[in-house]
C-alpha cells in the first residue's frame, strides 16, 4: 500500500508550509502506518534553526508523527482513499514520553511509524517512532481528538 | 477474581502515578467524583485513565460500553 502526496492531500487538510508527510509506505486500517518525510536544506526553518548547524526542530518531528496518525485515522474512517472529501482537522491533545535521540539533518529521510494504541470515544492514543538512517531518532505518544473535541474541565 | 479492597488500592495508586495527582492514594475517597469538584480531571485525562486501568488490570474497556451516571470504578473492574 503506497499513498503519494496527491492521495495524502485528500486525506488531511494540511498544506504548504506545514504538510510534513511526503508519502505513505504502509497503512493498516485502524491499526497504524508508516509515512515518509524527506528533509532538504531548502526547508525554510533551516534558515534559523540553526544558521551554523541545520537541525530539524523537534516540535516539527512531533508534528510529522501527528500528521501520519491523522492520515491513518482518516483512511480508516473512509475505508478507502476516495477523492473528494477533505478531512477536517484533528487536534493534537497531549504529547507524552517524547524523546529525541539523534538530530535530523538535511538529507535525512524520516520513516515515521505510527501505531494506534487505544481509541476511546473521540480520543485516540497513538505511539510514534521515527527512524532515519536505520536508527531511531525520535519516539513518543500522542493523543489526537476529532475536530468536535474540546478539552472539558 | 481480585479482592475489592485490593482493586481500589491499586486503582488509586495507578491514578495518582499516571495522572500526576497532587494527593496521596489514601486521600482519595472511594466515591470521589473524577471530574469537577472531585479530582478535577479533564476529558483527555479520562482516556489516560482508561489506558491506565487496561495496563494495570490487563483488561480491555470497550468504548461502546457507555456508563451513565454514578458508578464505582473499583467495582466495575472486579
Amino acid at each position: 500500500m503506497i499513498l503519494g502526496i496527491k492521495e495524502i492531500k485528500e486525506l488531511i487538510p494540511h498544506r504548504f508550509p506545514i504538510l510534513l508527510v511526503d508519502k505513505m509506505l504502509e497503512i493498516e486500517e485502524g491499526k497504524g502506518g508508516v509515512g515518509v518525510k524527506c528533509v532538504t536544506y531548502n526547508e525554510s526553518f533551516f534558515q534559523g534553526h540553526f544558521p551554523q548547524e541545520p537541525i530539524m526542530p523537534g516540535v516539527l518531528i512531533i508534528e510529522c508523527i501527528a500528521q501520519v496518525a491523522a492520515i491513518v485515522l482518516s483512511f480508516s474512517q473512509t475505508g478507502n482513499n476516495d477523492a473528494g472529501t477533505l478531512k477536517k482537522p484533528k487536534y493534537l491533545l497531549t504529547v507524552e514520553k517524547v524523546k529525541f535521540k539523534k538530530p535530523v539533518v538535511p538529507g535525512d529521510t524520516m520513516l515515521i511509524e505510527v501505531m494506534i494504541l487505544k481509541r476511546f470515544g473521540e480520543f485516540v492514543r497513538i505511539k510514534g517512532e521515527v527512524k532515519a538512517n536505520n536508527e531511531i531518532v525520535a519516539l513518543g505518544e500522542l493523543t489526537i481528538g476529532g475536530s468536535k473535541v474540546e478539552v472539558q474541565r | 477474581m481480585l479482592e475489592e479492597n485490593e482493586i481500589k488500592k491499586r486503582l488509586k495508586r495507578m491514578m495518582v502515578r499516571r495522572l500526576e495527582l497532587k494527593v496521596s492514594p489514601e486521600e482519595i475517597k472511594d466515591d470521589e467524583p473524577l471530574f469537577g469538584e472531585g479530582l478535577g480531571l479533564d476529558s483527555v485525562e479520562s482516556l489516560e485513565l482508561v489506558v491506565g486501568i487496561e495496563e494495570e488490570f490487563g483488561i480491555v474497556i470497550e468504548e461502546t460500553k457507555r456508563h451513565k451516571g454514578k458508578f464505582l470504578l473499583g467495582r466495575y473492574i472486579g
